[in-house]
């Protein structure tokens, strides 16, 4: 196991610095010059070539990539332009917000995904099969800014139970925090609910087929035991594959929702950069957003592991 | 949707159709003509297209026309979903809306499915690139496809094309993913051998032999890339970094009508039914071809 953890944070160190060189690469393709959107209108040419030379843009793109590699080692992600502070810093301020949204709606997509597929598996070819996969079909088709905007007309505006923006932190009051992520996060879990519902019913309906389960049927195991215990835990290795995935989606997801609920986040974050051209920001805020995805894979390959004993050894 | 599509037995797949069909291909769109899924996404999808390409017949207006008497009036026979803030019809506006989202995503589908055909064979056929392909593939899926999208159209400028291109970026390595793992399989089988022997140099081994019985696999995820690539361009143009807003697409609509969501619901209401209807039917038809053209599920039936 050890062993296995070991291997995979050193397959990740390549990566990570692909995706370094990858962020950096793709906002180096942005038409805009930084140094004149630094300077305003205003400013003459002379104080663009200096803060030119401040930001180290009058050098080689090699040499810039350079000295961003050397600086990402020692921690600097650079500065930010709109908010004059830390790129690293903007970003951990925020990255509370958007966990909190992700975690939440990851708590509500696990258990609520798996049991809708699992019980479409056991009644399949029903009617409760077939509501079960419309729910799940409609959940992975539905935009979710749009469900967004109908759920805050519906439970915020007109019935007036929810919030229909804001963000309270955990450590001020737990029910405003909860009560202010409930909204958003469960817009946001829904196509992920849907995406799980239908893995997982496919998942199940691979086992439920094994010549095992029918061994166990037949020697008079219950059904429940059957499929709680025969068939479930052995279509568990699936689920566990695609919930990094859905984690990741639903990191990804929460930058549109944040928008909508007015939530202080990475998401938020990142598109206020984008439209103040503030590259720093968006350099910053994709290549920490990707080593995280990196950090969950590996997370995910060491649960998978403890899931399925002979993974260790491949 | 990976696992299932990547091993796939070559003898039920179609080669780029030649003029005296194959039998095979007939059985598998009788299968397909069978499969209920199949025909509601295949109808839904098709009445979509159809509608999009009569658009400039069944409505006389312009998308953009402004009419400022008739601002926010409701649904009625003369304005079937209403109108905006400008007095612009709703329904010209998502009919014309439906050719830049589905060109959107039809094009994006197709350019990640080349893309990906492209690097995962190279990764398959080329066995000493393959370590470092796949480690770029590893790194571009550490992001999420929406996120990777959102930065490579910021720095491409907010223009039709670069949201096209920034969501095929965002997809090629899953497209990448699924053609290396079939061609790894393919390449190794007896056939591929005979050609060899039999003199087939490497291009026609590619191109004939392994490609072509790539190609079910490949086309499952296209139609499941489409379904996201609808969803992922509405959400970028109602972050404000997808086409430019004159252009009515989708989400451009949905972001227009936002500030008025309460008062003129159907502002949003119509493009986003339209959005969920084109992703529910590009769905159903990729649950179709999954089943008809998988074998493991097919062996469940």
């Amino acid at each position: 196991m050890t062993k296995l953890i070991a291997f995979r944070i050193a397959q990740a160190i390549p990566v990570m610095f692909v995706v370094a060189v990858l962020t950096f690469l793709l906002m180096h393709l942005l038409p805009g010059d930084p140094a004149t959107i630094i300077a305003g209108d205003a400013a003459d040419q002379e104080s663009i070539a200096q803060i030119r030379r401040d930001l180290g843009l009058d050098q080689p793109v090699p040499v810039q990539l350079w000295l961003w590699i050397t600086n990402l080692a020692q921690g600097d992600f650079g500065r930010s332009l709109m908010l004059n502070q830390p790129v690293a810093e903007a970003v951990m301020q925020r990255l509370p917000v958007t966990l909190s949204l992700a975690f939440v709606a990851f708590v509500i997509t696990i258990p609520v995904g798996i049991a809708l597929g699992v019980i479409a598996a056991v009644w399949r070819d029903t009617w409760v099969d077939s509501a079960v996969m419309i729910l799940a079909l409609v959940g992975v088709s539905v935009p979710n800014f749009w469900i967004a905007i109908l759920s805050v007309i519906l439970f915020s505006v007109t019935l007036g139970w929810l919030p229909s923006a804001g963000y309270v932190p955990l450590h001020d009051s737990f029910s405003g925090w909860l009560a202010s992520l409930l909204q958003p996060a469960v817009v946001l879990a829904l196509f992920q609910i849907g995406y799980l519902a239908r893995m997982t019913r496919s998942a199940m309906l691979e086992v439920l087929d094994q010549d095992y389960i029918r061994t166990a049927r037949a020697k008079g195991v219950t059904p429940m035991r059957t499929i709680l215990k025969h068939a479930f835990r052995n279509s568990l290795m699936q689920v566990v594959t695609v919930s990094g995935y859905i984690l990741s989606l639903l990191i990804g997801g929460s930058v549109v929702i944040e928008q909508i609920f007015a939530m202080p986040g990475i998401g938020r974050l990142l598109v206020q950069a984008i439209m103040a051209r503030d590259y720093p920001v968006v350099q910053g805020t994709m290549l920490l957003l990707g080593f995280a995805f990196v950090f969950i894979n590996i997370v995910i390959d060491i649960v998978y592991a403890w899931v399925d004993p002979r993974v260790r050894y491949d | 949707m990976t696992d299932q599509t990547a091993i796939q037995s070559p003898s039920t797949m179609t080669t780029t159709a030649p003029p005296p069909m194959p039998s095979r291909s007939r059985v598998l769109i009788r299968k397909l003509w069978r499969h209920r899924s199949f025909r509601l996404g295949a109808g839904i999808v098709l009445v979509i297209v159809v509608l999009a390409l009569l658009a400039p017949f069944i409505t006389d207006g312009s998308p953009n026309k402004m009419s400022l008497r008739d601002r926010f009036t409701p649904p009625s026979a003369e304005h079937p979903f209403g109108t905006d803030n400008f007095g612009r019809d709703i329904f010209t506006r998502v009919l014309y809306g439906a050719r830049i989202s589905l060109w959107i995503g039809f094009a994006s589908a197709m350019l990640a499915a080349a893309g990906g055909a492209i690097v995962g064979m190279a990764s398959a056929w080329f066995r000493r690139l393959d370590g470092i392909i796949m480690r770029i593939m590893d790194a571009l899926l550490a992001f999420p496809a929406i996120l990777l999208a959102i930065g490579i159209n910021a720095a491409l400028g907010p223009q039709v094309t670069s949201v096209i291109i920034a969501l095929a970026s965002a997809y090629v390595p899953r497209m990448a993913r699924i053609v290396r793992a079939a061609a790894l399989v393919i390449r190794e089988l007896d056939y591929v051998d005979a050609a060899r022997v039999s003199g087939a140099g490497a291009t026609r081994i590619i191109f004939r032999h392994i490609l072509p019985n790539c190609m079910a696999p490949l086309l499952v995820s296209v139609t499941f890339v489409f379904a996201y690539a609808i969803l992922a361009e509405a959400a970028l143009s109602f972050l404000g970094i997808g086409p430019p807003p004159p252009h009515p697409s989708w989400g451009n609509i949905i972001a227009e009508g936002r500030d008025y969501s309460v008062e003129a619901w159907w502002i949003m209401l119509f493009p986003g039914l339209a959005i969920s209807l084109a992703a529910l039917g590009t769905n159903l038809l990729g649950d179709g071809l999954r089943d008809v053209l998988d074998p493991r599920l097919k062996m469940e039936q």
